[in-house]
């Protein structure tokens, strides 16, 4: 500012780019931390399925599934996620959100039928994707299977789990 | 008067907060359904396990099994037939295996029994008249 109390262009320009860069920063940190927030939930949610799984704790439909095709499943087990990675599959118009597949890595020595495991990986993937809606509240949008799931920017949807 | 740094820190701090709320909320919720999970095996474990002892220690052997009066505050119910022990929690429920060939009530032809939380209940090992060793759960009074 000069004597006159009058201030100067360049005082007038920074004040005007602040905000400007500010928000700028503020949708780009959100967007990220939206997607982080979601991957806590889905790591999350891969924990419960793995525990439940383990305990051999199921819901009524399931356990009956499984008392008539799948018995091996009504054993405890040791599934163990080893990781969780997720891959941006570019925006929809559809669903005006960008999509973002979920793939569960996960391992279970005591089960070796590629059938009981596709079992196992359906209900990870299920609690994957039950965690996210939870998490960002949209249960509203999706449907029983929380298929797909989503959150204010994204969608989710699961990939089948690789066992190792 | 509320300085500038104050007022951005505090939409900053609430930003972040209704972020991470949410997954607090589903953390918590699988610590719940974990501990409920856990407790379930460990309930019809339990009973399968003192099945197996009260089988393999003969005729005669006899023992106890107490139920707890609840799981986490929540109710349940567990039923013993020859294939195996299933504890009903209403919308979940485990199962327990054991290698008894047949277990029974106190009259002799229940095929299924209910053994109720906050209970206690008698194992014994019997032998009928042909040789065939099975077990007897009754009411502990």
């Amino acid at each position: 500012m000069d004597r006159r109390g009058q201030i100067s262009i360049e005082f007038m320009m920074i004040v005007a780019v602040i905000p400007l860069v500010v928000l700028l920063l503020g949708s780009l940190t959100t967007e990220s931390s939206e997607l982080t927030l979601a991957m806590a939930a889905a790591r999350n949610g891969a924990t419960q399925g793995a525990n439940l799984n383990s305990m051999a704790f199921y819901p009524d439909q399931a356990f009956s599934n499984y008392t008539n095709k799948n018995q091996r499943l009504l054993l405890p087990s040791k599934v163990r996620i080893i990781k969780v990675e997720y891959k941006n599959q570019g925006y929809n118009s559809v669903y005006q959100r960008t999509k973002i597949q979920i793939r569960v890595y996960a391992s279970d020595p005591t089960l070796k039928n590629h059938d009981d495991q596709n079992c196992m990986g359906e209900r990870i993937n299920y609690y994957v994707r039950k965690s996210i809606s939870g998490s960002f509240q949209t249960d509203y949008l999706t449907n029983n299977a929380y298929n797909p799931v989503f959150s204010h920017r994204y969608y989710y949807t699961t990939a089948d789990v690789r066992w190792s | 008067m509320m300085s500038v740094e104050l007022l951005l820190t505090s939409v900053v701090f609430l930003i972040i907060l209704s972020g991470v709320i949410g997954v607090v909320q589903e953390r918590s919720e699988t610590a719940i359904l974990t501990q409920e999970a856990v407790e379930s095996r460990i309930i019809s474990d339990k009973v399968a396990q003192s099945l197996e002892d009260a089988y393999s220690g003969g005729e005669g052997h006899e023992l106890m099994v107490e139920m707890p009066p609840e799981i986490k505050g929540k109710n349940y119910l567990v039923k013993v037939n020859s294939s195996g022990v299933f504890l009903d929690m209403g919308d979940r429920n485990s199962f327990s295996s054991f290698s008894v060939p047949r277990v029974t009530g106190s009259k002799g032809t229940e095929e299924q029994l209910i053994l109720y939380p906050g209970k206690t209940y008698r194992i014994t090992h019997h032998r009928d008249e042909n040789g065939n060793h099975y077990l007897v759960i009754s009411l502990k009074v």
